[in-house]
């Protein structure tokens, strides 16, 4: 009963998760799911990787604001926070909190090589995605994080983040970096020269040596990153943690949605719940059929009128059969999954009244499990 | 380039779609999820190809939307995710980059020099336009908030490289987007209010930070209106039904007027199909040419 489900995720989850690709409203639920799991009392706060400015907006989540955590004012007996992702701010603060002393830190800071990691949107992002995970899931303040990943193929990538920074720390060259050197990469050893000549040949010997000097400053800290990676990862794939599929019934959200669905299969994730939003209304009994039948009776205005009805009763027809047919194709792989349902408003999402109306929808949504 | 005989009836003041097509030669098509980019791309290159002019359309993903044939259409893919590796193939450095990718240096390599991917993409763009390929090339592009990070690739990648050995590409790519004969991003958006914000701001960006060339904006998925007519005759759901078109129509008309207001470019309206593959192409591909005739 996806009733009862998510009922029962509001109130129980540690962490929730929602992915999807843009446009479907993600972001828009994951704060629905925070508002109603506040209604409920619980502590929630809701990270967001890439608002739309309406969206940000409307949640209290201003141009600029970083890290910083904002309250969203609420009559209820929790609490509702939202908080972006800054990547060079999260990173800045981890390297505070792991650094020996401040000359360490310093050093850091200022390296050419750091500055570009931090700044660099792949690995790095997702990394500090799951570093601003552990952080406020272990910060008492808080009873629920929702993370609403980023509108990408590769929204997933964080959780395979730690074991990717991880692997990358092992390697040769890396440790090779790493190590005393007498005179730098000219003393590089045999194995090593065509490596290193491949990557200067790329990107410059400077930018190289930029990168060895950062490795060996951060050598011995990133165990300590590791370490919180860790913890984030087993949270993840721990039943305290709820993963969402948000998707909206076009093709190309479902064609995401299923890659969403089989990288959480494969990354060995269960998937507690789908929500098909956007999902165009349906008004009584009015069926295409009819409505196109009275257009053909009709004539002038009349008939574009009814003809106009006809579409979005055929919008709705078409969307009921792509959802349930993704909906089955899911069960196969996870069969405790539900499914909630929110109908396509007619302006966008842009103020906490049409949250709360989504997250009554989908509170309200009739089970279909 | 390929001389066209211009089609002239001497009497049209409109344009048309060849004009459209050969005002620029590389045409990268931008927007956010949801909004048809890659539907639109598509249709835009068949529509170009049917114009009668040599096209290549440049997918930087595997292409989903299905391509319907013509002679004069050609589509490639050139993935930013193994722009790298290309680039070390093509320097006869094959094997390595294999050993590189396994073990995740390649990671390292990016890192240091981020934009790197997007510059190698854009380098294999303007090789294209440069070794005249086609006649028209159109890109599908970035999400609109990752069209500025494309087009500033080359001048971030410099200032971290300095005189490294790929500076010289990133000027050439520097030169090409600062020449709007040579290169002009096209930016789709529908007409609902947040993407129209974001793509107000995306072309300011693209405009007054970065200095490229915009080609006029698409509106896709455009509803058609519900006229005002006397509901006393239709029943209560119709009435509702109708209603909810109208409010929906009052946004799409908000939204075109903000698109308007703020954006100083012509507008292509492509309308919203009930179509899928192929047959939306071609739908929207008309849809197009009807609109770009209409352009004075």
């Amino acid at each position: 009963m996806s009733e009862q489900r998510i009922i029962e995720i509001c109130q129980s989850a540690k962490i929730i998760v929602t992915c999807g690709t843009g446009g479907v409203g993600k972001t828009s639920v994951a704060a629905a799911l925070g508002l109603e799991a506040a209604l409920k009392g619980r502590r929630v706060v809701v990270i967001t990787i890439d608002p739309a400015r309406r969206l940000a907006d409307a949640i209290g989540l201003g141009e600029g604001k970083g890290n910083e955590l904002q309250r969203v004012p609420l009559d209820a007996s929790g609490e509702l926070w939202v908080t972006m992702l800054d990547v060079q701010e999260t990173f800045d603060s981890l390297v505070r909190d792991t650094s020996p002393s401040e000359e360490r830190t310093a050093e850091v800071m200022n390296n050419s090589f750091y500055r570009s990691l931090s700044r660099s949107l792949s690995g790095t992002r997702d990394y500090m995605a799951a570093e601003r995970l552990h952080s406020l899931h272990n910060d008492p303040r808080f009873d629920l994080v929702i993370v609403d990943t980023p509108p990408s193929r590769n929204a997933l990538d964080f959780l395979e983040s730690p074991e990717r920074l991880a692997r990358f720390l092992r390697h040769p060259i890396v440790k090779f970096l790493v190590a005393p050197s007498r005179g730098g990469l000219r003393f590089a050893n045999a194995a090593m020269q065509p490596v290193l000549k491949a990557i200067s040949m790329v990107v410059g010997g400077d930018a190289l040596t930029g990168a060895a000097s950062f490795l060996k400053v951060f050598d011995g800290m990133e165990a300590e990153f590791s370490r919180r990676a860790l913890i984030v990862a087993k949270a993840l794939r721990s039943d305290a943690s709820n993963f969402v599929i948000v998707t909206a019934p076009s093709a190309d959200a479902l064609t995401e949605a299923d890659h969403f669905v089989s990288e959480l299969s494969r990354l060995g994730i269960s998937l507690q719940l789908i929500v098909a939003n956007r999902m165009p209304p349906r008004f009584g009994t009015l069926t295409a059929t009819e409505e196109q039948a009275a257009a053909a009776a009709t004539s002038g205005d009349l008939a574009l009128a009814h003809d106009l009805i006809a579409g979005l009763c055929e919008d709705a027809d078409a969307a009921d059969a792509s959802i349930a047919s993704f909906v089955q194709r899911t069960t196969g792989r996870f069969p405790q999954v539900a499914t909630a349902h929110a109908t396509e408003l007619p302006t966008d999402i842009h103020d906490m009244a049409s949250i709360r109306a989504l997250a009554e929808q989908l509170a309200a949504s009739p089970s279909r499990q | 380039m390929r001389l066209f005989a211009p089609t002239l009836n001497g009497l049209s003041f409109f344009m048309e779609p060849h004009h459209f097509f050969t005002a620029q030669r590389v045409l990268i098509v931008a927007g956010k999820g949801g909004v048809g980019k890659s539907t639109l791309a598509t249709s835009l290159a068949y529509l170009s190809a049917r114009s009668g002019m040599r096209t290549l359309l440049v997918s930087l993903d595997a292409p989903s939307t299905p391509i319907p044939p013509h002679d004069l259409l050609e589509q490639i893919t050139v993935s930013p995710g193994r722009a790298l590796a290309d680039y070390l193939a093509t320097k006869g450095l094959g094997l390595l980059s294999r050993q590189l990718a396994k073990s995740g240096i390649m990671e390292l390599v990016a890192t240091t020099a981020p934009g790197l991917d997007d510059l190698l993409v854009l380098g294999r763009i303007k090789a294209f336009e440069q070794e005249l390929r086609a006649d028209v090339i159109i890109v599908d592009g970035p999400a609109a908030g990752h069209a500025l990070d494309l087009v500033r690739a080359p001048a971030q990648l410099k200032r971290a490289i300095g005189n490294g050995p790929i500076s010289s590409q990133a000027d050439e790519v520097i030169a090409m987007f600062a020449d709007g004969t040579r290169c002009k991003v096209m930016l789709v958006t529908t007409p609902a209010i947040t993407p129209v914000t974001e793509t107000c701001e995306a072309a300011e960006e693209l405009r007054d930070q970065a200095g490229v060339a915009l080609a006029p904006i698409v509106v896709n998925k455009y509803e058609v209106l519900v006229p005002t007519i006397d509901t006393t005759s239709l029943s209560p759901n119709s009435r509702d039904a109708l209603q909810y078109l109208a409010q929906r129509g009052v946004a799409q008309t908000d939204a075109l007027g903000v698109l308007s207001d703020s954006l100083e470019l012509p507008q292509l309206v492509t309308k919203r199909h009930r179509l899928t593959g192929e047959e939306l192409v071609v739908a929207l591909a008309e849809d197009l040419e009807e609109a770009i005739k209409a352009m004075p």
